[in-house]
């Protein structure tokens, strides 16, 4: 259903009832937190759309786990051959944390970002702007902002996949730690469209509240919340009407849609409280997010909450992705070319994460050269591990928290999903965006392999001959994992050389 | 592309292209400093449909900003608490201000504004002081219902209601009984009203879509569209009862009438305010939070030192604009603000955390590019940042088109050299005087070594290292070669240069409207910057103009019910 401009009379009431997907999953129950069982009333639209899914219907659910500045690469991938994951692959890697969801776990190895950055294909921003507007997008960044010119992957699939209806689905849910910059399309990873970023929620009471009614409203008795129901129904009748006078106003196409856009958002809205509306309420978040309430937004982003509120958002994220409020969500780690200084959880380091990432934090030096006294940081390589082992263990957490919920058929939420992590750069001190790493978490309901170590490209300088593996060809591997049909994903092939279409099929089962 | 076009226009109106302007004509101009955006043969592949970032130069519907929501709700309820703190953010997607007029409803904020809708009527209902505020009859009164509907909704929506608004309220307070749980009808009907209006697009954009007599392919503003520019313009919130009874009394439409207005309105302290917010974003002082001057080097800074300087910076602009200055004295007034723990910086005492005027009567430090702030927020930990000092004052302060280094720019090391490198000017030259670098750094470079005679934390300073630092240069200023020796002579030529009031009437613009500048702003912002005005009579003549009363009724679709 569109909106469309109509005199108040015809615009009815009855044009509004519709049956509301986010009640329905809102009513999803969770029985508690840790280990819980979730009552899964399975929806049709959620069954997988792709031939390929021969299982019955899962909701399988897509998330990123973002990190900046790089790796340090020497000790990041898996150790050993290729195949499967060994009790000696992690250990002693950045990834140890994830040593015990090992067997769900997928690591494409040789993945190079396309469009391609050190302008080797045509894209606007320095290294780290390339890294964070393309990631997501495959999409070249415009000169003059560094945003990327087409929509991110988890915007693409939530319009897709999740609750509610065509034109009209729950958005995904963007959380991220740290401090915007405010710096072009550095603070970005997600887009709603070409040039249109999406600023991520870095404050945890915002970002639980995106899914937890802020009225909380009693939903107890039946009486009250069908009046609750009703009433809101009127009065969003009525500002349907306010909407319709204003749009015959002589208004242009652009600021029409402009409008039809908020209207949508709004009709979206589960008009329906049922009973146990709250299904997504958890008590201990609650009660942790609460310390953020209409706190500043220069004190939330102080450096001393960062690993907080980190745990925080992994938290949140998992949840709102467990309980059904939407299947697509990311989740970033400040921005490239920044960083906070780590001064927690046994590391107390002096620079900054983006100054570590080159090795170098004298001021001016630039690269790796080490001419002109520009020596690298005595210990700056153990420095970066533990920075690296320290994301890799909120990865951890968030993979755990996920394969804590069991769905229908003993799997696990994990297990229906798929995880991603990555980063805008793979070794920060190179600026490369060859070689990146990746892990794929969970099989998305079986679609992809697990516990392995797979060769897809070879690791440097791709372009122009063979194992040439460009990362738009995994985000379209993905949509289709999700049952989403898609041949291409990302900008068009003048975009890019290294630009390909179809899917991985290495990764998948 | 929207932006680009943007651009092509910024190119033409302030005659600079790329790094090529003001060079004297030396520079050879390799491909990548054609401009900006272009010269990657990114046009065919980056072209693309629909509305990139920015904005709309003819839109009719300008969501308001959280910040305006806030005080908007301030104003009409009388509520201190309101909710826009936990709303989601917005993306300026490369705009300069918080002022955009292209901000959007999306999934995530829909829901927000209806929670918080709901929050604030049952808040009007349940406090009798927000109460007696709003409905202002008795509610056994006959007709208060309509009484109440009439005179907040024209609050609400700035405008008088529609008969058909006032049936169409009037039927939705009526079903207060069956929608409310009070037991009070009447409270329950009040609230269901507040739920919705404050859900209309109504209350949540400023629309300007009267159908005024079009002259010269502009249309004038209606009265109370005049008066909502004027608030938010000066107020950043909704017009106050003065404003809404010049409306009423339709007598807000010619300068003279709006001048009186804004004259009244200046006295506001929200006008203040709202001004110091204009050269906090133009002049980025919230870059300040990246700085963290080396321990070791700089002991003894006070722990918030970013709190501290972003509060000393404003509260010196701020000081200009009551004084009745502008861009002259902003660039060049000598005196500073410190608190204690800023005063050493300037040599200088101050005591406790207010913060005191700190003068320089012998012209040692001249405009807020001269204070602490600025001056650490372009240093690295322990040297200074002289690139990034000459930038800003390029793309910032003469609105430039400087492009972004080349890839790899950023990750070139400066040449080995036999001896040691001794002075920040000294490395920065070699530096930038390999390859293609000198294309560009040939003009930012000067300008930033201006103010080498201050280090990383705007301190003063006559040597580097032992070596007296070198602040001389020159700038083409105005089509002509400027020389400087040191910072006051610099900030005092660009102060003098049309270029330099060019670009700041341009932000101002900007900043008004919500949007990138365009053909059509021309004319007014050549008559802005036509001689030297302080910022008050940069608001007034603007708020006066034909342009701000009107909007331009050339491009805009006007079809009504597309």
């Amino acid at each position: 259903m569109t909106f469309r401009p109509m005199t108040s009379g015809a615009m009815t009431s009855g044009a509004m009832k519709r049956p509301n997907m986010n009640s329905v999953s809102r009513r999803r129950f969770l029985s508690g937190f840790g280990g819980v069982v979730l009552g899964l009333p399975f929806l049709e639209t959620f069954a997988p759309r792709s031939a390929a899914a021969q299982e019955a219907a899962v909701t399988t659910r897509f998330g990123v786990f973002f990190a900046c500045n790089g790796v340090d690469t020497e000790r990041w991938f898996p150790k050993g051959d290729y195949g499967p994951l060994t009790a000696q692959s992690l250990i002693g890697t950045a990834n140890e944390a994830l040593d015990g969801v090992r067997s769900k776990l997928l690591f494409p190895r040789g993945v190079h970002m396309a469009p391609r950055g050190f302008g080797r294909d045509p894209s606007g921003g320095d290294d780290h702007g390339r890294g964070m507007a393309i990631k997501l997008t495959a999409q070249p960044a415009d000169q003059t902002n560094w945003l990327a010119q087409g929509p991110s992957i988890d915007h693409v699939l939530a319009a897709k996949i999740n609750p509610g209806t065509d034109g009209a689905r729950t958005p995904p849910l963007n959380l991220m730690v740290g401090r915007p910059a405010g710096y072009r399309g550095l603070d970005f990873i997600s887009y709603s469209e070409a040039g249109r970023a999406v600023l991520a929620i870095n404050n945890p009471y915002n970002a639980y509240s995106q899914f937890i009614n802020l009225n909380n409203v009693s939903t107890d008795a039946p009486a009250a919340s069908d009046r609750l129901s009703r009433r809101r129904q009127s009065v969003l009748d009525l500002v349907q009407d306010q909407f319709a006078d204003l749009k015959l106003q002589g208004l242009s196409i652009e600021d029409q849609r402009k409008l039809d856009a908020h209207f949508t958002a709004i009709r979206g809205i589960e008009i329906q409280v049922g009973p146990g509306g709250l299904s997504c309420n958890d008590s201990a978040l609650q009660t942790a997010t609460r310390t953020y309430q209409n706190m500043p937004r220069r004190d939330v982003e102080r450096e001393t909450n960062y690993p907080l509120i980190a745990d925080l958002q992994i938290d949140i994220l998992a949840t709102a992705m467990a309980c059904g409020y939407t299947r697509v969500g990311t989740m970033h780690f400040d921005r490239g070319s920044g960083g906070p200084t780590f001064r927690w959880d046994a590391m107390n380091h002096e620079y900054n994460h983006h100054k570590l990432s080159h090795g170098k934090v004298k001021d001016s030096c630039f690269g790796s050269s080490t001419a002109n006294g520009c020596d690298d940081v005595s210990g700056y390589e153990d420095m970066l591990f533990a920075i690296d082992k320290w994301h890799q263990q909120k990865f951890a957490r968030l993979l755990s928290k996920l394969d804590s919920y069991v769905e229908a058929g003993g799997r696990t939420v994990l297990d229906n999903s798929v995880i991603m992590y990555t980063n805008e750069l793979s070794s920060g001190r190179a600026h490369s965006f060859m070689d990146l790493p990746y892990i794929l978490a969970g099989s998305a309901g079986g679609r992809f392999k697990q516990g392995e170590y797979i060769r897809l490209g070879r690791a440097q300088n791709p372009g122009g001959d063979d194992q040439v593996a460009p990362h738009n060809k995994l985000l379209n591997t993905i949509v289709n994992a999700m049952g989403v049909q898609s041949d291409w994903f990302g900008a068009p092939q003048s975009a890019g050389d290294t630009l390909q279409g179809g899917v991985y099929e290495a990764l998948l089962a | 592309m929207k932006n680009r076009n943007k651009l092509g226009v910024l190119v033409g109106l302030f005659a600079a292209s790329a790094c090529g302007a003001g060079g004297g004509g030396e520079l050879s101009k390799p491909n990548f400093g054609a401009g900006a955006a272009g010269s990657t043969g990114m046009e065919a592949s980056l072209e693309m449909p629909g509305d990139i970032a920015g904005s709309n130069p003819n839109t009719r519907v300008v969501r308001l900003s959280h910040a305006q929501y806030a005080s908007t709700l301030r104003d009409l309820l009388g509520v201190a608490e309101t909710p826009e703190e936990a709303f989601a953010p917005d993306a300026l997607n490369g705009f300069n201000f918080d002022t955009s007029n292209d901000f959007r409803v999306d999934p995530r904020l829909g829901p927000q504004y209806r929670d918080a809708a709901e929050l604030l009527a049952e808040r009007v209902v349940s406090d009798a002081e927000v109460f007696a505020r709003i409905v202002t009859c008795e509610a056994s009164d006959a007709g208060c219902s309509g009484d109440f509907i009439d005179s907040f909704g024209e609050r609400a929506f700035r405008r008088p209601l529609t008969q058909a608004e006032s049936a169409r309220f009037q039927a939705l307070f009526s079903e207060g009984p069956s929608l409310g749980d009070s037991g009070d009808a009447f409270k329950d009907g009040v609230q269901l009203v507040v739920e919705a209006m404050l859900q209309a697009p109504q209350f949540l954009y400023r629309s300007e879509v009267s159908r005024g007599q079009v002259q010269d392919g502009r249309a004038a503003l209606d009265d109370w569209e005049v008066a909502s520019r004027l608030s938010y313009f000066i107020y950043d919130s909704m017009p106050d009862e003065a404003l809404f009874a010049r409306a009423r009394q339709g007598q807000l439409h010619t300068p003279a009438e709006v001048a009186s207005e804004v004259a009244r309105m200046l006295d506001d302290e929200r006008a203040s305010r709202k001004f110091v917010s204009f050269h906090e974003q133009v002049w980025q002082f919230g870059r300040y939070a990246k700085i963290s001057p080396d321990v070791q080097t700089f002991p003894d800074l006070p722990s918030d030192l970013v709190d501290r300087l972003r509060g000393a910076s404003s509260r010196f602009v701020q000081s200009v604009i009551d004084d009745g200055g502008g861009l002259r004295e902003l660039l060049t007034a000598p005196y500073a603000f410190a608190d204690s723990g800023l005063a050493p910086l300037y040599e200088a005492n101050a005591s406790g955390d207010a913060l005191t005027r700190i003068d320089f009567p012998n012209g040692e430090r001249k405009g807020f590019m001269m204070q602490a702030g600025f001056l650490a927020s372009n240093a690295y930990t322990r040297k200074t940042d002289p690139i990034h000092r000459g930038l800003f004052i390029l793309r910032d302060v003469l609105c430039r088109i400087i492009p972004d280094p080349p890839p790899g720019a950023q990750m070139t090391p400066p040449p080995e050299t036999d001896e040691p490198i001794e002075t920040t000017r000294e490395e920065i030259s070699l530096l930038t005087g390999q390859l293609y670098c000198p294309t560009c750094h040939s003009q930012i470079n000067e300008p930033g070594f201006a103010f080498e005679g201050f280090d990383a934390i705007g301190q003063v300073r006559e040597r580097e290292n032992g070596v007296e630092v070198d602040t001389t240069g020159s700038i083409n200023l105005d089509g002509a070669k400027v020389e400087f020796d040191g910072a006051g002579q610099l900030v005092e030529a660009l102060a003098d240069s049309e270029e330099a009031r060019n670009c700041y009437t341009g932000r101002w613009l900007e900043f008004v409207y919500g949007r990138s500048l365009a053909d059509g702003d021309e004319a007014l912002r050549e008559r802005l910057a036509s001689e030297p005005r302080s910022v008050q009579e940069i608001v007034t003549t603007l708020a006066t103009s034909p342009e701000f009363l009107s909007h331009d009724a050339s491009g805009a679709a006007s079809q009504a019910g597309q």
